[in-house]
C-alpha cells in the first residue's frame, strides 16, 4: 500500500512536470529527424543496424539531458526541506526507496519510448521525401528498445538516484552520469584499443556504444546489418545482463548506506 | 503512555555540546519545553522525533524503546519541525492525502474525512486546492500543523510551533494542542514563555544543553512570591545594580530600565515586591538563581 502510494505520488509529480515531456519532445524529435533525413538506404528502422545505432546515440543523448528525473526522485525531499515530515511517517526504507526508484525509472523509460514513437512518426506521418521499400519488422523495434534502451536507463537510472540520495542533492545525478560515462566508457575504449581484449571492453561499454557503434560497424557485413537483429546478439546481451547485475549492486548498497534521517550538523 | 527520557547526550562533530545528560519524565498532557535559541530543544526535539541519534542515554515511550524501535514510534508519533518545507507545485488536499496514506489511514472514505477535518482544523479548507507554494509562512506551518495531527499521534512533538502564526492562528493551534492533550502526550518546545503558561501542565527550561529545571508553572511562579523585586532606574545606573544584586532581566520602558531582581527579603526602598510570573521562573533558572544551576553553585561553594 505505502510502496504504491509512495510510487504513484512520485510518477504522478514528475509527469506533471514540464521538463519530463521537454525531454520526450527532444528524443522524439531528434529520432524523427534521424529517419526523416536518412540517406538512399531509407529509413534506419528497416535497417537493424541502422536502428540500433540511432537508439544509442538517443540514449546517450538521454543520459546527458535527463538525469533530473532520478535525481528528483532520490533527493528533492531533502531539496526541499521536506524530510523531517516524510522521514517520521511510517514507511519503511525498501518502500520508499523502492517506489522512488521505480517511478523513476519507469518515467525515463517512457521518455525513451519518444525514440520508437519519433521513429514510427517520420515513417507514417505525411511529408516524407524518399519513399521505402519493404515491411516494417516490429522485432526491431522492440530489440533496440527492450535490449538497448531500457537496460541502459536502468543502468543510468540506479547510478543517478543512488549519488543523488547518498550525496542528498538532486543534481549530483549529473555527477553519477559523468562518472559512469568516463570512467566505464574509458575503460572499455582503454581495454578494447590498448590491452587488445575487444570482448571484456564490450561487456564493461555502459551504452553499449563501443561494441554497437565501433566493433560491429567495423565487423559486419552489410547484408548482416539489414539482417541481424542486434539486440540479440550474444555479446549484446550479456552486456546487458552484466550491467543489470551491476545495477542491482549499485541499489543494494545504497539501501544498505542510505539512512533516512537528519544528518548531524 | 509515559515518555521517559534518561541520560541522553549529544555532542556535535563540530565539538558543540548540544545536550548534556537530559533526564525528563513527561506525562500526558502537555509539556512545554522553555528555553533559549540554541539551548539545545531542536536537538533533543530531533532525537525524539526518531532523527537523530543521541551518544548515550534511553528513551522510553511506554513499553517501546523509541531509539531501537523506531517503526513503532513511528506509527503513533506526529512531529511539526521548526524548519521545514513543502512540494511547491502540489496543493495542500493532495499533499496532506498522501501523508495520509503514508500514516497507514487505509480506506478513501475514512481517508476523506480525516483529510477534511485537518484541512477545515487548521483553516486552510478554503485554499485546499491552492499550490503549497503560493502558501504564506503561517499556511505553510499550518500545513505542517495538520500532518502532525494525522492517525491522532500518542506522541506529537511540536518544535517552536507559533512562531510563524499570527495572534488568531496561535490560538487556534495551542486550542487543538489542548485537545490532543486530553489523551496524548504532547511535547512543546518553545522560547515563547506565553505559550507554556497558557497551556502546559508540566514544564522544563533547558539552557546550554542541561535542564535547569523542571515543574509545574503555577507551583513555580507560587514558590517566587515575595522574591521577585522590581525597580525602575537610569541605564547607566543598571551596571552597578547587576554587582550589588541578583538581576534576572531588564526592559526597557520609556527610556528608563525596568529590573527585576531576585531576592529573599527586601533589598532597599527603591524597590517593590512584583506578582511574579512564569517569565520570572524562566529569568532566575536562566541566571542560575533557582533550580539545578543554583544548587550546583551552593554545592561548589560560590553561593
Amino acid at each position: 500500500m505505502k510502496f504504491r502510494e509512495i510510487f504513484r505520488f512520485e510518477f504522478v509529480y514528475q509527469s506533471r512536470r514540464i521538463y519530463t515531456w521537454l525531454y520526450f519532445a527532444v528524443l522524439f524529435i531528434v529520432a524523427f529527424q534521424f529517419n526523416r533525413t536518412a540517406g538512399d538506404g531509407g529509413p534506419n528502422v528497416l535497417s537493424p543496424y541502422g536502428n540500433a545505432q540511432e537508439t544509442i546515440l538517443t540514449c546517450l543523448l538521454w543520459v546527458l539531458i535527463a538525469p533530473a528525473v532520478a535525481g528528483s526522485a532520490a533527493a528533492r525531499d531533502v531539496q526541499t526541506r521536506m524530510h523531517p515530515l516524510i522521514y517520521t511517517a511510517p514507511i519503511s526504507k525498501t518502500d520508499y526507496l523502492g517506489g522512488r526508484f521505480l517511478a523513476a525509472f519507469l518515467l525515463n523509460a517512457l521518455i525513451l519510448l519518444a525514440v520508437p514513437l519519433g521513429t514510427l512518426a517520420a515513417l507514417y506521418l505525411p511529408g516524407r521525401e524518399h519513399a521505402f521499400a519493404g515491411p516494417l519488422r516490429p522485432a526491431i523495434l522492440l530489440s533496440s528498445y527492450g535490449v538497448l534502451a531500457l537496460p541502459t536507463a536502468f543502468a543510468f537510472t540506479a547510478v543517478q538516484f543512488s549519488v543523488a540520495a547518498l550525496k542528498r542533492r538532486p543534481a549530483f545525478s549529473y555527477l553519477g552520469t559523468v562518472l559512469i560515462l568516463v570512467v566505464f566508457g574509458t575503460a572499455a575504449a582503454v581495454i578494447v584499443n590498448v590491452l587488445q581484449m575487444p570482448a571484456l571492453g564490450q561487456l564493461l561499454d555502459p551504452t553499449c556504444r563501443l561494441n554497437v557503434l565501433v566493433i560491429m560497424e567495423a565487423t559486419m557485413t552489410p547484408f548482416e546489418m539489414k539482417t541481424v537483429l542486434i539486440g540479440l546478439e550474444t555479446s549484446v546481451l550479456a552486456n546487458r545482463a552484466l550491467w543489470i547485475c551491476i545495477s542491482l549492486a549499485i541499489l543494494a548498497f545504497t539501501h544498505a548506506r542510505i539512512r533516512l534521517d537528519q544528518r548531524a550538523r | 503512555m509515559i515518555l521517559q527520557i534518561r541520560g541522553v547526550s549529544k555532542t556535535y562533530p563540530n565539538g558543540v555540546q548540544a545536550l548534556k545528560d537530559v533526564t525528563l519524565t513527561i506525562p500526558k498532557g502537555m509539556y512545554g519545553l522553555l528555553g533559549p535559541n540554541g539551548a539545545g530543544k531542536s536537538t533533543l526535539m530531533r532525537i525524539l522525533a526518531t532523527l537523530q541519534e543521541p551518544d548515550g542515554g534511553s528513551v522510553q515511550l511506554g513499553q517501546i524503546d523509541l531509539l531501537n524501535q523506531k517503526d513503532a514510534v513511528r506509527q503513533t508519533l506526529g512531529y511539526l519541525p521548526q524548519e521545514f518545507g513543502v512540494y511547491p507545485k502540489v496543493n495542500a488536499a493532495d499533499l496532506l492525502e498522501h501523508f495520509a496514506i503514508l500514516k497507514g489511514i487505509a480506506g478513501r472514505g475514512a481517508r476523506n474525512e480525516v483529510v477534511e477535518a485537518l484541512l477545515r482544523q487548521t483553516n486552510l479548507w478554503d485554499v485546499r486546492k491552492q499550490k503549497l507554494g503560493g502558501y504564506s509562512g503561517g499556511m505553510r506551518q499550518r500545513f505542517g500543523v495538520a500532518v502532525a495531527l494525522l492517525g491522532k499521534p500518542k506522541l506529537l512533538i511540536v518544535d517552536e510551533p507559533t512562531a510563524g502564526l499570527d495572534p488568531a492562528e496561535r490560538v487556534r493551534f495551542l486550542n487543538l494542542l489542548s485537545e490532543l492533550g486530553e489523551n496524548s502526550v504532547v511535547l512543546l518546545s518553545t522560547h515563547i514563555v506565553e505559550d507554556v503558561s497558557e497551556l502546559c501542565t508540566r514544564m522544563a527550561i533547558i539552557d546550554k544543553g542541561e535542564i535547569l529545571l523542571e515543574a509545574e508553572p503555577l507551583r513555580a511562579v507560587e514558590e517566587l512570591h515575595g522574591r521577585i523585586w522590581s525597580s525602575v532606574i537610569s541605564t547607566d545606573a543598571l551596571p552597578e545594580l547587576e554587582r550589588e544584586q541578583a538581576v534576572i532581566s531588564t526592559k526597557l520602558y520609556a527610556g528608563r530600565t525596568v529590573v527585576h531582581i531576585y531576592c529573599d527579603s527586601p533589598p532597599g526602598t527603591d524597590f517593590e515586591s512584583v506578582k511574579p510570573d512564569l517569565e520570572d521562573v524562566y529569568f532566575s533558572a536562566v541566571s542560575g538563581q533557582i533550580g539545578r544551576r543554583r544548587e550546583r553553585q551552593v554545592s561548589e561553594g560560590r553561593a
